[in-house]
């Protein structure tokens, strides 16, 4: 069970899933940002020069189309620009200044037609200031060339602005990415740290660790209360291993003791052959009884364990109950016990199982076995196999002592004997093999007593004719495949079972 | 005297076994492993072996199931810790004729023993007779001279499992496997009251009994007291 801590290696951080969360968070949170201010600048750069670039399209358009000469409508546009925002000029073929408000010809030039952003000068109160204009150059029938251009530092400082505070935004923004991406990533693996070291202790052995579950429930708290559930099924195997190495060292060591014991007196004290001879017959009697429990103790291995499905068949059981019926009535007379078998429901298809037939028998004879020999002198023992909608119902009961509610859940359990029964013989492996017998058949097993039986019959009419000397032992085993095998304790009156209501019919005697 | 070869690795099983079955009449020679025991029963004459299932070299099963392939039919008696059903099936199925688990009482082996070597002939015989005692097996009565007796039907069965075998020490084990056809040892002394009922109603006041119980092993039937 111990398992070596230091065996399950620390991942790098490198490969935790809380430094790869961070990483790609980050990543992506950068990448959003970078991609959403790029969009923006580039809306201001392209997009919003568009008007611009129109409004001096129309301008050069209304010059070159004015019913006016050329010079007096160029001198118009000049003189109406209040703001100082326009460019404009009238060149020669060398390049000279005819008119409008330029010193020269802007260079680089490409007189096509098509906007372009240009550096020019201007004349009078502005001359020396670089005008960053947008404009067109149209060349002329006469050889002239018509250049058109608006001023565009008012844009160009509203893009500089966007970009100043677009580069001062995107450092928090990053920044911002980075640490949630990190913060995101430690969160997780500090759960998952925490998870791992609880799943190491318990590895380790302290199978009473649980993993935590915090109160928010996502998936991880899901797959560690599936894991927790897990662990609460180990954790009960467990104890019932232990519990059962407990249980084999007492069934074993009684007899042994008691036949040391026996033998021990009998070399001091036996002063005949016969006197001997008795001492080491009990003994023997001691020796065999443990022997049985090993035996038995197989026996149930063997079924647990055992593929015996290959026996499988159809198995009548009305046939099991009168074959174990018959071998038991001599027994239950001699005792003076009140023995009856009552197959109830009338069509026979129902009672087929599929079934190791053998096993079913051991089963069946087991708890009549237990029932004959619990139930006191005058009492009573029946069996009774009747049809419910899901399937056949064997039931066995009687009226001896029975097993305290409290005793039940154990009695399932290998080697368990309540304590009423402990001066009784028997290796109290009995009930233990009929569960392994129901668990491999899927059958349902249901431990109770008369009262219970009677609370679940008070509804629907029929008669339980087992008179109660005692509370009684009642153990009903349903035989259809259940998806899983139930074995379980007492439908008491006030906690009804969960199987189909027990509708045996009308018994025929 | 019935030979008997005993193939048995376990030192003081083997001489505990050796013992008892010299007191009882047998001749027993003794191989330790397996290929030695393979080689012993096919060169001398036996009457029958008794074969442990985990033997050093050659285990038990394929002992027994050379023999068989090689024509020899000794009686054979398979031991062994393993109790399983399976476990048993097997062993029968190689050839053993009958298979006894360890740990067993001596009187269980010494009685399962007789029964193979006086092994029942597959006779047609629908009556069958010992002594005073007459069976019907087809009409299903039974007589003790002129005494009809009121059997019920696993009765029959019993009282033909016994006179087949008569003279015989059978056990409650031999019963509950061969008249029920049980595997299991109940808690209940289920085969004493059955052997009872058939007991008192064979044996009647007054009549010579023709059972005999013997302590802690099992029950006889004889012709003659």
């Amino acid at each position: 069970m111990a398992w070596d801590s230091s065996s399950v290696r620390r991942p790098d951080f490198i490969n935790t899933t809380g430094f790869r969360w961070g990483v790609t968070v980050a990543t992506v949170a950068t990448l959003g940002i970078a991609l959403l201010f790029v969009f923006i600048y580039w809306q201001c750069a392209v997009v919003m020069i568009a008007p611009i670039d129109a409004l001096i399209s129309a301008e050069a358009d209304s010059i070159t189309s004015a019913p006016e000469p050329l010079l007096e409508a160029l001198a118009e546009h000049v003189a109406h620009d209040r703001r100082h925002l326009k460019v404009m000029g009238l060149f020669d073929a060398a390049g000279q200044p005819i008119a409008g408000n330029l010193v020269a010809q802007p260079r680089p030039f490409i007189a096509d037609g098509r906007l372009q952003s240009i550096v020019a000068f201007r004349r009078g109160e502005e001359a020396g200031a670089p005008q960053y204009a947008r404009a067109l150059g149209r060349p002329l029938a006469d050889g002239t060339i018509l250049v058109v251009g608006h001023n565009i530092d008012e844009f160009l400082a509203m893009r500089a602005s966007v970009r100043r505070g677009l580069l001062l935004a995107l450092a928090p923004a990053i920044l911002l990415s980075l640490g949630s991406g990190a913060f995101l990533g430690l969160r997780a693996q500090q759960r998952l740290t925490l998870l791992r070291t609880t799943a190491v202790r318990i590895a380790a052995g302290q199978l009473g660790e649980r993993l935590p579950v915090r109160a928010r429930g996502d998936d991880l708290d899901a797959l560690a209360q599936i894991v927790n559930r897990m662990l609460d099924e180990f954790e009960r195997l467990v104890e019932d291993i232990k519990g059962v190495g407990e249980d084999i060292a007492h069934d074993l060591r009684t007899p042994l003791t008691w036949a040391r014991a026996r033998l021990e007196r009998g070399r001091a004290h036996a002063t005949s052959l016969e006197a001997m001879n008795d001492v080491v017959d009990q003994a023997l009697g001691g020796i065999d009884q443990a022997l049985n429990v090993a035996a038995a103790l197989l026996r149930i291995a063997e079924v647990e364990h055992g593929q015996r499905h290959a026996a499988f068949g159809p198995v009548d059981l009305s046939d099991i109950v009168g074959d174990v019926g018959e071998v038991y009535r001599p027994l239950a007379e001699d005792r003076g016990i009140d023995f009856a078998w009552r197959l109830c429901g009338s069509d026979a298809a129902p009672l087929m199982v599929q079934g190791d037939r053998d096993l079913l028998i051991e089963a069946l004879a087991n708890l009549v076995d237990n029932a004959v020999k619990f139930a006191p002198p005058g009492g009573h023992v029946v069996i009774e196999l009747g049809n419910t909608g899901a399937g056949p119902l064997l039931r066995v009961c009687d009226d001896g002592p029975g097993i305290s509610p409290g005793d039940r859940d154990h009695v399932f359990r290998r080697f368990f004997r309540s304590d009423k029964s402990r001066h009784t013989q028997g290796t109290g492996l009995g009930l233990s093999l009929v569960a392994a017998v129901a668990r491999l058949h899927q059958f349902g097993l249901t431990i109770g007593d008369n009262e219970a039986l009677a609370a679940h019959h008070a509804g629907d009419g029929t008669e339980h004719r087992t008179p109660a000397r005692g509370p009684g032992c009642v153990v009903e085993l349903t035989c259809w495949p259940q998806a899983q095998a139930r074995i379980s304790v007492a439908p008491s009156p006030r906690d009804p079972a969960p199987n189909p209501v027990l509708a045996i019919t009308a018994p025929a005697d | 005297m019935a030979r008997l070869l005993l193939i048995e690795d376990d030192d003081p099983t083997a001489a505990e076994i050796d013992a008892e079955l010299t007191l009882r009449g047998f001749l027993v020679a003794r191989a330790a492993d397996g290929p030695t025991g393979l080689c012993r029963a096919r060169e001398e004459p036996w009457d029958v072996l008794v074969v442990d299932r985990m033997l050093p070299g050659l285990d038990g099963l394929s002992v027994v199931e050379r023999l068989r392939n090689e024509g020899i039919r000794i009686p054979t008696l398979i031991l062994s810790a393993l109790g399983g059903i399976d476990d048993k099936v097997r062993g029968l199925r190689s050839g053993g004729d009958d298979y006894l688990t360890k740990p067993f009482a001596l009187a269980e082996l010494s009685a399962r023993l007789e029964a193979l070597l006086r092994r029942p002939t597959e006779s047609r015989e629908t009556i069958l007779h010992v002594g005073p005692l007459e069976l019907d097996l087809v009409e299903h009565r039974a007589w003790r001279g002129t005494r009809a007796l009121e059997l019920v039907p696993r009765e029959y069965e019993l009282l033909g499992y016994m006179m087949r075998r008569e003279g015989q020490v059978v056990t409650r084990a031999m019963l509950l496997e061969d008249v029920w056809h049980y595997r299991f040892v109940p808690k209940t002394n289920l085969v004493d009251v059955h052997m009872g009922r058939l007991r008192r109603k064979v044996d009647s006041p007054g009549e010579p009994p023709l059972f005999t119980s013997v302590h802690g092993v099992g029950f006889i039937l004889r012709a003659t007291t």
